[in-house]
Formats: C-alpha cells, structure tokens, sequence
C-alpha cells in the first residue's frame, strides 16, 4: 500500500505523536514505505510460535564438538 | 629506545617499555598530544581536547610506576573516549548541540575500567550527532577527516576515534556499536575493531541510547592491542542488567596458537550483496589466507536475513523513544537529517515492532543453528570504500550508486555489520588489504556467544600473515 503524506499526518493528529512539518513528512514517506512493504513481505510467516527476546546466553549456539 | 618514534608503537609495544621505565608515561602523552595538535585542524577528530589533564594524569603515572605500582599493559597509554560515553567532570555532548554543555557526574563503566588499568584519556572524540549514523559528518563539530583520504568519511559512528587511532594520535579508542558504529570506522580506517558479545562488556554510562544492541568497544591497531583492551573492559556489571556472569578468560594467552580444523562459513548470500568487486577480492583473498593456514571453509546461508529490514524498523523505534523527550523541548537543536529520521520512526506500528521482535529471534536462532556446524563466519565487514564527505553517492565496482533516501541518512553502511547487533554475537574486523585508491578493507568475523577468545586467535593468525603489518596512512607520519 503507498504510504502518503496525508496518511502520516492523519496518524499523528489521531494517535497524538510529535508535530512534522510539511517537508519533514515528505521526507519521512520513503523511509516509511519501506517498513510498510517490509511489513507486508512479512505475511508470508507464521510468527505464533517464535519466541521473542533478545538476551543471550553462553549455551546458545554452543558448539556439538 | 625502539627507533620508532612513540607514538607509532602499538600498545603491546610500548608496554614493556613503560613497564621497564625505559619509556616515561610523560614522554608518551608528550608524542600524543604534538600529534593530536599536529592533526586536529585536518582530520577534526576531536571534540575536546584534554591536555592538561592528559599531562597531570601521566605525571601520575610515572611517579607511581616509578614506585613499582606498574598496572599492567595499558599503564601510561593514551587513549581516546568517543564523546557519547560519560565522563565525570568532563562535557559530553554526544555529538549534539542538545548536550553541548552537559557534564557527567560519573565515568561509564569502561572508561572508569581504562582509569583503573592506567590509561592516560587524551579527549572526548568526534561522532555522528547523536552517534545516530555510519558518515561522522557532523553538523554540529564539523565532519570527521579519513586519515588515509581526507576527503572522505572515516565511516561512524565512531568515526573521530577511529582517525585518531589510525593517524597515530591515539593508541586506541573506545567506541560504542549500535548498528556498526565501531566496526564501520574501524574497516574504513584500517584498524582492528571489536563488539564483544552482548552482556559481555557494561554499556553503563553510554548516554542517548536504546540499550537494546548497543556495545562498547576498542577499537587498535593490531589483534593484541584488542585483546588487552578487551581484558580490561569485560566482565559482569551488577549495575548493568544486561551484562552477563560469565567468567572472563585470558584474551591474550591464545592468539599465537594456530588455528588448523577450525571450520569457517562463508554466506552465499546477504553479506556480498552490493559489493565492490575490490572489496569482493580482498575478503575472498583473506579468506583463502584462513584455509592456508589450515582453516575448512564452506558455504552457509541465512535465509531469515532477508526480514532485516524490519529489525532495522524496530531498532529505529526504540532510538525513537530515547530521543522522544530531547525532540519535545529541542527539536530546534536537532539536524534536520536525523530530526526527520527519528520522527519517522514514530509510525512504527505495535504489531510491527512485535514481528520485528519475533523476526530477531528467527534470525537469532538461524545463527545459532549454522554456529552448531562452523566456528567462525567470514564476511566483508563493508561493502564498499568510503564515500567522499558531502557526496550523495557511493562508487561501486566503477558505478555510481545513490545511498540516500530523501534525506534520512546514508543507507547501506551497516548493512553487514547491524546484524550481529540483532544477534548478539561477537564480531570483528581486521585489516585485509588497501584498494587501487588506497582505502583500506576489512574482514569481518563472527563467532559464537562469549567466544572472543577464538575470534581473536583468529584475527590474530590471518593478521600475521595478512601482509598489513600495521600499515599507516601517510598523514601519520
């Protein structure tokens, strides 16, 4: 789906983030169509069952030999 | 004395030499402070200069030495802290006109670490605003030079540091490593870089940070170098949940020791999308190095890494909320570039950020599972040569590529390097040769959980044999 200007602002006024500028929007638009196709590529996985986190630990990946 | 002068040395040089009291501490500073004044107008690497204290902290040293209270191989070196990381009494402005007046009331842990093994801190080095990208083109400070072309980045964003290391000045650096920002300069500037494991190193005292993948790391001159910085700096913080209690081990015992049957793996994709066919070669030529030196290599791929781009949108959105405050009361104070960057991330949706979460353990466990098989993964830390300071555009194999989107910062300097961010997984550049321009390439290797050791003795073989013997960009000399 094409991310627009327009689209942004309305988000911002409704969800109540930090004010853009006209021109801040406008540049904001290529970076954020890029999450948004990234967004929709991810619908080809089923993510239920993956655990989230990000902490490691020193048996993760430990080698068999 | 060694014929070289001083500040050439590289720390495990001038170690025994300090040790012995055949080289003073104040002698040492002395060559590292003519050079910095020697540089600062051409590579301003600098943020703040800390002479003064540079020279009291080394008469210090010297006196204590020669009382016989020597504190091991970093006592009397001069050293460089990026300036996003806190120093007490000293300003810190990471890089940004928001803090330019702010002075920490306590050291972060590293450099508190640094103090106590005798290190003399020489300044508060240049950065990307905010340490939020990969060029060191500062607005604020002025960008940071690359000592081997001036014209061009030095990479970030550690990227004052890393000049200063590698023109000389310093003998090593510690930078932080949200997406690359230690291995970036560090490949760009010739030197050897290190983002340890996550939980291994406390990032207490990075100041305007996510604390979801930040590092801090050394940046050297050789693999020795890295090792004693690393010795110094890991360990668990009990003030830092995100360290980890697990037992430090000797860096430096292992690094002479060959490394035949170690089994390397070389992605087959990803990592060489976009790369400079220079660059292609010289990682490709490093890498036939390792298997001279008894090393099996073979393929391995990562399918999950095609989903990165939507960890990249998670790790945006939490920059997000650690700026979220500063943006509210001084978005005046903040470059258009980044202020636009990290607005953006504020259409993040919950949904998405919860996949991005999820995608980062995909990727997570897809390393885990291909480190069962092989210990080391072998990859170019950067895809090409560093731009020229200002450009829009990035020469790759003879052709112009645009690296910008709209103005929201370079694309593509982290691409090999955010990974291991997202993973956790210790990670290194070395030095693996100069391109027909005279830029330098890195190889980046990644290893498992707390294994730095094993990196390091890595590093270390093929940098013996890589031909590089701590080569120096002209500028230095």
């Amino acid at each position: 789906m094409p991310v627009t200007k327009e689209m942004l602002r309305a988000m911002l006024e409704s969800l109540g983030g930090l004010d853009m500028t006209d021109e801040e929007l406008e540049k904001a638009v290529p970076q954020v169509q890029i999450y948004a196709d990234q967004s929709v590529k991810l619908q080809e996985l089923d993510l239920s069952e993956v655990y989230s986190g990000r902490l490691l630990h020193p048996e993760d990946g430990a080698s068999k030999s | 004395m060694n014929k070289d002068p001083l500040n050439h040395l590289t720390i495990t040089e001038l170690a025994p030499l300090i040790q012995s009291r055949e080289v003073s501490p104040v002698e040492v500073v002395e060559a590292a402070l003519s050079q910095a004044e020697r540089l600062q107008p051409v590579l301003n690497s600098f943020i703040t200069l800390l002479a003064d204290d540079a020279r009291r902290d080394a008469k210090e040293r010297e006196k204590a030495i020669k009382a016989g209270e020597y504190r091991g191989p970093l006592d009397g070196i001069p050293i460089g802290i990026k300036d996003n990381l806190a120093t007490k009494g000293i300003r810190t402005t990471v890089g940004s006109k928001v803090l330019r007046d702010y002075v920490p009331e306590e050291d972060a842990a590293a450099v508190t670490a640094c103090k106590q093994a005798g290190a003399i801190i020489i300044g508060k080095e240049n950065l990307h605003e905010f340490a939020a990208g990969g060029t060191s083109e500062n607005p604020h400070y002025g960008a940071v030079h690359n000592p081997w072309d001036v014209e061009r980045i030095p990479g970030g964003s550690s990227g004052g540091g890393a000049a200063n290391v590698a023109a000389r000045v310093t003998h090593a650096s510690l930078g932080t490593d949200l997406a690359g920002s230690v291995r970036i300069p560090a490949s760009y500037c010739g030197l050897v870089g290190l983002k340890a494991t996550f939980g291994r190193v406390s990032q207490r005292g990075i100041q305007v940070t996510s604390h979801n993948g930040d590092h801090i790391g050394p940046m050297t001159r050789s693999v020795a170098d890295c090792a004693v910085m690393l010795q110094i700096l890991a360990g668990n913080d009990p003030a830092d949940p995100s360290t980890v209690p697990v037992d430090v081990p000797d860096y430096t015992s292992r690094l002479g020791e060959p490394i035949a049957n170690i089994r390397i793996g070389v992605p087959t994709n990803y990592y060489f999308d976009l790369v400079d066919a220079e660059v292609d070669a010289a990682v490709r030529k490093a890498i036939a190095s390792l298997v001279e030196l008894g090393a099996h290599v073979s393929d391995v791929e990562f399918s999950t890494l095609k989903y990165m781009e939507l960890v990249r949108a998670g790790t945006g959105a939490d920059s997000f909320i650690a700026h979220e405050q500063m943006l509210r009361d001084h978005r005046e104070d903040y470059s258009p570039e980044l202020a636009t960057r990290l607005l953006s991330s504020q259409f993040s949706l919950g949904r998405d950020y919860a996949k991005a979460l999820k995608v980062q353990r995909l990727i997570e466990d897809e390393f885990a599972q291909v480190l069962q098989d092989i210990d080391i993964i072998a990859t170019p830390t950067m895809a090409f040569s560093p731009r020229r300071i200002g450009a829009e555009t990035a020469m790759i194999s003879g052709q112009e590529h645009p690296l910008r989107v709209s103005g929201t910062g370079d694309l593509y300097l982290g691409h090999n390097t955010q990974v291991s961010n997202a993973t956790g997984l210790p990670t290194i550049t070395v030095p693996c040769g100069l391109t027909s321009e005279g830029l330098p390439v890195g190889l980046q290797l990644i290893g498992r959980p707390f294994e730095e050791a094993l990196l390091l003795q890595a590093a270390a073989q093929y940098e013996k044999i890589s031909g590089w013997d701590n080569a120096a960009p002209e500028l230095a000399n």
